[in-house]
């Protein structure tokens, strides 16, 4: 990690923390750019039902962006909820973009065609869009952000039930709350049965 | 009403009815929002998808992430040539899977590894790694048959085709399979190999964990997937790769080492495997893992590996305290300059332990390097003179020897807690002595078996071209091979080596360093446990007055200059110097030396012996128990300088009379040093001697006479003809013989060690008066009256010199020979020796020599015939007889 970017992203969250938002717009990107980094290794796993781990992700472009002396709880938590944001970006861009995955080409000692690993079933249980989720969530964020930001938090961060109550700053009884009504909605709006009254 | 308040209104009628039973849930509706029929539907659909909904989890999306990005591979039928038959596991790096090769028909284990060799040159990256890997044939090293690139919708996977392992993980063969200690390091050896193999074929493992290394049904280990970690990273980081595999992630996180966990992938080189190898032993020898991560995340877990040090061996296992720990400790070392440089260096260091031999992962301390020596070479039949610590000025019933071992051991550590520079220089001494000195006394390398001189011989013969654009390595090897020529009692050998080295030192290092003050106190202390006092004082003396001038008089350097010369008063007779600068070591040490500091335990060492020569036995006792008390405290009971104290307290207890509580202590520190050491240190040859002499004070002749002279001959094969502990063991010896009337035995022991001292070029020391006297006595009791007085009179000058005027060893000495005098018929020059000698003894309280040699003054008087005095002398000897 350069160390100017590290110094500067350290800086922005501190300033973030306190609740400057221009200093997010500034940081935004380093976490973006960052994420992407990790990401790029991390979004093409082995196996279907394989489990991503965004907190795992989010912690390691926490420690490689930011400089970990003389932080507090607060700037951690600020990173947190900002990377829960990007981690959001950089998923949807990618998986709208998956399709258009370039192979490698070239030089190999054993050529083989797409067609030499033979399945033996399909693949296609396809259980949760990512684009539908994002387009669900962006709606969502104009009814109730702090729902839309559980949300966010909690599937594109990886925080925890206690983690994001504490970064929205609500208590956890609340979030559970909030949680449970939030989830069922966003079930009824994955599952495309929403009524298009809803807006009504 | 907004699209927002409606949102909340629909959470408020949730929230309201969701715990209700289903059936009531509309009946609640109808009532909280009465004509409101679509919200009242919305509330119950959205409770209708909670029922549903348990697949909208973060869980499930995370998994869908993975599903949707890659496309979801189940089980192929074949890839390319292998037709695959089951799964069998998967892991961070990819997938296995048992698969049949068509030509050649084999079964093999295909990994196919993620996807992430997007470009041109990590494609290339690839070929050469998976060549690389082709290379690696080993027995313990699973073959790579076939690397290659398979097509997949996510982009182009590399696989390997390997030689499938039936075998067991590392860590459940280890909890299965009941293996001794024994069995698990010589296993763990050969992993070692096998990851040398690698190294030097170009190829670093990256991933070493128990998981990587199966043991097959005849308890051979085999490495898998070498190199595999690097071959399948896009960006070679092991975090990221990691990171997609958090089930795992103690599992692996707990095998990398600092620079990995740190991310300083440039940094991470063969010695990373050293480290992972060191976490594989500890983890074998414990069942522990050096740092409990678990539960931890990415950033504490890498704050552990990075900053915390992993608890010792020994606190799990009392039995792996000692050289395993240390091996295993110095793999884990953070800093990788510091840890083995090599796995071949870790599997050496673990075979020389299951061999017996010394480590080379140690502080270059002579007294240790010896002692594992010794140890093995009771092993050893053949091998020469008694491969002995340290030292070997052991003057016996006293402890110098022993105190100079323990001076020795503090110097070496002291030499090793210096700077970079030095430490490499230490371990080029290390490296050398482990290579080029050391493994040649290995019986099996040569026809005959290689004696440790002669290997030492061998060694040192090119020393000089070895190292001659290495001075500073020159001068340190010099004076470690001195020091052991020393050790040997090869002084001829051993002084040119510790001159050199002292040389050396002042041309590259100058006379202000160290280093160069640390030689020239080697020099000081060879030459007068060489018995070259005179040589030894002048280089002593000068080294203490510089350093009191260049360093203060309390800097560490200037104490253990200071107790090399108490010592040297010690040994030659000097008590009044040495009191007075034992009183100066014991002002300057005080703020800057701890109470339980080596030296000052040593110091108090000396005090006691001091105090014991001035018959002061009482201040003996307190301080040798105290020295010993901060010993077994400080390192133990079975600690070398531990015995020694034990032994030294023992000794004064005996002199005290309170044989029944010495005895035990010198059994103790016997049996357990001729346990640790062999029969032929000098250190216990002190013990041997002084439990011998025991048994005789305690009446158990028989027991201490077979004692005496094993000790004896030992000590002439150790220490020489000209040394005091063979003075002192003859004396002791010859002593108890003419005791038991067998005065012919001794004389006939005595003329031989005094001839061969005078050949081997004798120095005075109080030891060696006493052997002399012993003969004299010897000499007077066959009645060879004329032969006994110049040995009598040479003891005599040479006690007067040592000895304040008052000691009861002089009036001995003079009552001797005022009896042998008196015998021969010389009366006239009997009695002024045997007055004088009342004098002493009555003074001293020496009550039995005393009233005897009232007594032989009364024979003169009466042979005199002058009656009244001969009566005055028997009443005297007669009191002193009433008085017991």
């Amino acid at each position: 990690m350069n160390s100017d970017v590290q110094h500067a992203a350290t800086t922005l969250l501190r300033v973030y923390a306190k609740g400057n938002q221009d200093a997010a717009d500034q940081l935004t990107p380093l976490v973006y750019d960052q994420l992407k980094a990790l990401a790029g290794s991390m979004l093409v796993t082995e196996r279907a039902g394989h489990t991503l781990q965004p907190t795992a992700l989010v912690h390691e472009a926490y420690v490689k962006l930011i400089d970990q002396r003389n932080l507090d709880h607060n700037d951690r938590a600020a990173f947190l909820g900002l990377a829960a944001t990007v981690m959001r970006r950089i998923l949807v861009d990618h998986a709208r973009t998956r399709n258009r995955v370039k192979r490698g080409g070239g030089l190999r000692r054993v050529e083989f065609s797409e067609s030499s690993i033979a399945s033996p079933g399909g693949n296609d249980t396809d259980p949760i869009d990512i684009e539908a989720m994002d387009t669900a969530l962006t709606k969502l964020t104009d009814l109730d952000p702090r729902k839309a930001r559980l949300i966010e938090l909690r599937f594109f961060g990886g925080l925890d039930e206690n983690e994001a109550a504490e970064l929205i700053g609500i208590s956890r009884a609340t979030a559970s709350r909030e949680w449970r009504m939030a989830r069922s909605w966003l079930a009824r709006e994955l599952s495309g049965t929403a009524e298009e009254s809803t807006g009504d | 009403m907004t699209d927002a308040d409606k949102f909340q209104e629909l959470d408020r009628l949730f929230q309201a009815v969701c715990d209700l039973p289903a059936d009531q849930q509309a009946q609640h509706l109808v009532e909280l929002a009465p004509g409101n029929e679509s919200l009242q539907s919305e509330v119950i659909e959205l409770l209708k998808a909670e029922r549903s909904s348990a697949g909208v989890t973060p869980e499930s999306f995370h998994e869908s992430i993975a599903s949707i990005l890659t496309g979801s591979i189940e089980t192929p039928e074949a890839i390319g040539n292998y037709r695959i038959i089951r799964t069998l596991g998967q892991g961070g790096m990819g997938i296995v899977y048992e698969a049949q090769q068509q030509s050649p028909q084999r079964t093999v284990a295909l990994k196919l590894l993620r996807p992430g060799l997007a470009t041109q040159e990590l494609i290339r990256r690839f070929e050469f790694e998976a060549e690389a890997l082709g290379r690696l044939q080993h027995p313990n090293i699973a073959h790579i048959y076939e690397a290659g690139l398979v097509e997949t919708p996510a982009g182009p996977r590399p696989f390997f085709a390997m030689e499938i392992v039936r075998g067991e993980p590392l860590n459940s063969w280890a909890r299965k399979s009941g293996a001794s200690v024994r069995q698990k390091l010589e296993l763990f050896a050969d992993i070692c190999d096998a990851i040398q193999h690698a190294h030097t074929q170009g190829v670093v493992h990256r991933d070493i964990k128990p998981a990587n290394i199966l043991v097959t049904q005849d308890d051979k280990p085999k490495v898998l997937d070498f190199g595999v970690a690097r071959t399948a990273d896009a960006t070679p980081d092991m975090l990221e790769t990691l990171a997609t595999e958090p089930g795992q992630l103690v599992g692996t996180m707990a095998y990398m080492s600092p620079e990995q966990v740190s991310g300083k992938t440039g940094q991470i080189d063969t010695r990373s495997d050293v480290y992972g190898l060191g976490v594989v032993l500890y983890e074998l020898m414990s069942s522990k893992l050096p740092h409990n991560i678990e539960g931890l995340g990415l950033v504490d877990s890498a704050d552990a590996i990075t900053n915390k040090s992993a608890p010792k061996l020994s606190t799990y296992d009392t039995r792996l305290r000692g050289d395993i720990e240390t091996i295993a400790a110095k793999a884990l070392v953070k800093d990788k300059e510091h840890r083995y440089q090599t796995a071949a260096a870790l599997a050496d260091d673990v075979r020389r332990y299951l061999a017996g031999e010394t480590i080379s992962a140690r502080p270059p301390s002579a007294v240790y390097q010896l002692s594992r020596f010794a140890k093995r070479n009771k092993l050893l039949v053949g091998v020469s003179a008694g491969f002995v610590v340290a030292v070997v000025s052991a003057v016996v019933g006293t402890s110098i020897g022993l105190n100079r071992a323990i001076a020795q051991t503090n110097l070496a550590e002291e030499r090793l807690a210096e700077s970079q520079k030095q430490t490499q220089i230490a371990q080029a001494v290390m490296d050398f002595m482990n290579n080029d000195v050391f493994a040649a006394v290995v019986p099996s390398h040569q026809g005959h078996e290689v004696t440790v001189h002669e290997a030492l011989l061998a060694a040192s013969a090119n020393l000089d071209d070895k190292f001659a654009d290495q001075p500073e390595t020159l001068a340190a090897i010099s004076n470690n091979m001195g020091n052991i020529y020393y050790a040997l009692g090869d002084y001829e050998q051993a002084a040119p080596l510790i001159m050199q080295a002292v040389d050396l030192f002042k041309e590259t290092l100058g006379e202000q360093h160290e280093l160069t003050r640390l030689a020239e106190n080697d020099l000081g202390t060879f030459m007068r446990d060489a018995g070259q006092y005179e040589i030894a004082a002048k280089v002593l003396e000068d080294l203490l007055g510089r350093n009191t001038a260049d360093l203060g008089a309390q800097d560490p350097n200037t104490l253990n200059a200071l107790l090399s010369v108490i010592q040297l008063y010690y040994q030659t007779g000097q008590y009044e110097k040495m009191g007075s600068m034992l009183d100066r070591f014991e002002r300057d040490r005080l703020g800057v030396l701890e109470d339980d500091h080596a030296y000052v335990l040593l110091g108090l060492q000396n005090r006691a012996m001091l105090a014991a020569e001035m018959g002061d036995l009482e201040t003996a006792e307190i301080n040798y128990r105290r020295a010993y008390e901060g010993r077994l405290k400080a390192e133990g009971s079975q600690a070398n300088s531990t015995l020694v104290a034990e032994h030294n307290l023992a000794t004064i207890l005996e002199a005290l009379g309170r044989y029944e509580e010495a005895e035990p202590l010198y059994r103790n520190v016997y049996d357990l040093s001729v346990k640790l050491s062999g029969p032929d240190n000098p250190d216990i040859l002190v013990t041997a001697h002084n439990l011998a002499f025991l048994n005789w004070s305690m009446g158990k002749t028989d027991e201490a006479e077979p004692i005496f002279r094993d000790t004896l001959e030992r000590c002439i094969k150790v220490f020489g003809d000209a040394h005091p502990g063979t003075f002192t063991c003859t004396r002791s010896l010859c002593n108890m013989l003419n005791d038991l009337g067998r005065a012919d035995e001794a004389v006939e022991i005595l003329t031989e060690r005094y001839r061969a001292a005078q050949t081997a070029g004798v120095q005075d020391s109080p030891p060696y008066f006493e052997m002399t006297q012993s003969f004299a006595v010897a000499l007077a009791a066959l009645d060879r009256h004329d032969e006994a007085k110049p040995k009598f009179e040479e003891a005599l000058g040479g006690f007067r010199a040592m000895l304040p005027a008052e000691h009861p060893r002089i009036g001995n000495t003079l009552a001797a020979l005022g009896k042998s005098q008196l015998k021969a018929g010389h009366v006239e020059d009997a009695e002024p020796k045997l007055l004088e000698a009342y004098e002493i003894l009555s003074n001293a309280g020496e009550l039995d020599s005393t009233r005897s040699t009232a007594g032989l003054l009364a024979e003169i008087y009466l042979a005199r015939a002058e009656n009244e005095n001969a009566m005055l002398w028997r009443s005297r000897a007669a009191e002193l007889t009433d008085h017991e």
